[in-house]
């Protein structure tokens, strides 16, 4: 995996235009997660540095929405828990969530029903960002499916990562606690590597803006 | 379910559960979680398990093996806490001992604290003595040493550390003042503070400081009683 750019906390304040005040308020209210924060010893001793995308994206964000939401409120988008709404099925369309193909797909596989909820949205979300890109088939997107039900709850909150191995045809697909090294084997190939609470980010994004 | 009240006035010994009033007197152990209105403990009070309350009074001796989630909890004893605390306002006039992170809105120690983890509040008030292994992050933070106060880090947007009341013959005969890796702030007012690194906005650097760098953006004052080894403006 390629290292991800970091960023200086000085280097963020001065490009940002924010304060430490600031800084340290957003983290407190958790809108900025505890792990972006990384620690590194530099020549002037400890030092911390951030994901450089990430944070320049997420600071961009809660200055624009600042002025609408509480703080209070603006965590709740960030966190990586589910948001407690449900959507009918209709709106989903309406508001192009998601694709219509897959949400047909999505009711073959688990029955008609006419209200998701977060967790089922966000199932139905990341297939279909799959399904578009292409990287996945129909098919493979059974399993997306079968493990976010079962173990999507066991992480409760901390973020995870979507893993889509492939070998030789067979695809097989992951849940794992983000922020770890993953390595396979020559012949199976990382088709796809998704971070979770992104998806969620950007489905509480487009739920609340509806 | 309707909740009733736990009084433990000798010794004995009980299980959690859901409660109206838990009041221990004696000595008494509590073997479990426990989630109630009032907590009150006046004697010496060991509790297995995880604490919910709407409000905690410790006068006596505390220890909780678990975590602590409440309003208010007032310590005029000692508490020792096994995981974090969840709390609104946290006061303590006696000594506390946090094995996790504390979390609270306002945080008052006017005695001594030990947290392994690291504080967040909105307000932290400080005079006594503390230890924070982790960072200090509050809204305000004001600290009045009385003895050695430390904390990994501490950021915050108004941080004033102040030597107040003391006499010079205890000055002379004890140590007092704030060790810090890093202070980061907006407004930072110094006295008796040793830090690897100050930055803010706006600075000042008070009396019986021991500072490797300081980087501010508008302002810089410096008493002349102060070791600062370099300060710059970006």
């Amino acid at each position: 995996m390629v290292e991800e750019e970091l960023i200086s906390k000085k280097e963020l304040l001065e490009r940002t235009g924010i304060s430490y005040g600031q800084l340290y308020r957003w983290k407190r209210k958790k809108l900025i997660p505890e792990e972006w924060f990384i620690r590194k010893s530099t020549f002037t001793g400890q030092e911390t540095f951030f994901p450089k995308e990430k944070i320049l994206a997420r600071i961009e964000k809660i200055k624009q929405m600042k002025d609408d939401l509480s703080l209070d409120e603006l965590a709740n988008m960030f966190s990586p828990n589910p948001a407690a709404i449900t959507l009918h099925k209709d709106e989903i369309i309406k508001r192009n969530i998601v694709s219509e193909m897959s949400l047909q797909f999505y009711m073959e596989q688990k029955g008609e029903r006419h209200t998701f909820s977060f967790t089922e949205l966000l199932q139905l979300y990341i297939l279909d960002q799959l399904l578009q890109t292409g990287e996945i088939s129909l098919e493979e997107g059974k399993s997306v499916f079968d493990v976010f039900e079962k173990y999507y709850a066991a992480f409760q909150g901390r973020s995870c990562e979507l893993l889509f191995l492939r070998k030789m045809g067979v695809a097989i697909c992951l849940l794992v606690a983000s922020g770890n090294d993953v390595y396979v084997e020559e012949k199976a190939k990382i088709i796809v590597r998704l971070h979770v609470p992104t998806y969620v980010e950007q489905l509480k994004l487009m739920m609340s803006e509806g | 379910m309707e909740r009733k009240d736990l009084v433990i006035s000798g010794a004995g010994s009980a299980s959690g559960g859901l409660y109206n009033l838990v009041k221990i007197s004696g000595t008494g152990k509590v073997h479990g979680d426990i989630d109630c209105n009032d907590m009150a403990i006046h004697g010496t009070a060991t509790m297995e398990g995880n604490v919910k309350a709407k409000a905690v009074h410790i006068s006596g001796k505390a220890r909780v093996t678990g975590s602590l989630k409440t309003e208010h909890v007032k310590i005029s004893g000692s508490a020792q806490i096994g995981a974090g605390v969840q709390c609104k306002q946290f006061d303590c006039h006696g000594s506390a001992n946090v094995d996790g992170n504390l979390s609270a809105d306002e945080v008052h120690i006017h005695g001594e604290a030990a947290i392994k983890g690291g504080c967040d509040a909105e307000q932290f008030k400080a005079r006594g003595e503390f230890s924070i292994g982790g960072l200090l992050n509050a809204e305000t933070i004001q600290i009045k040493p009385f003895g050695h106060c430390q904390a990994k880090e501490i950021g915050g947007e108004r941080i004033e550390v102040k030597l107040q009341g003391i006499t010079f013959l205890k000055k002379l005969l004890f140590h007092f003042g704030l060790t810090a890796e890093s202070i980061e702030g907006d407004e930072i007012y110094l006295e008796y503070t040793s830090a690897k690194a100050v930055r803010g906005n706006r600075v000042t650097i008070g009396p019986g400081c021991d500072i490797e760098v300081v980087e501010y953006q508008g302002e810089f004052q410096c008493d002349p009683g102060a070791k600062v080894g370099t300060y710059k403006k970006v």
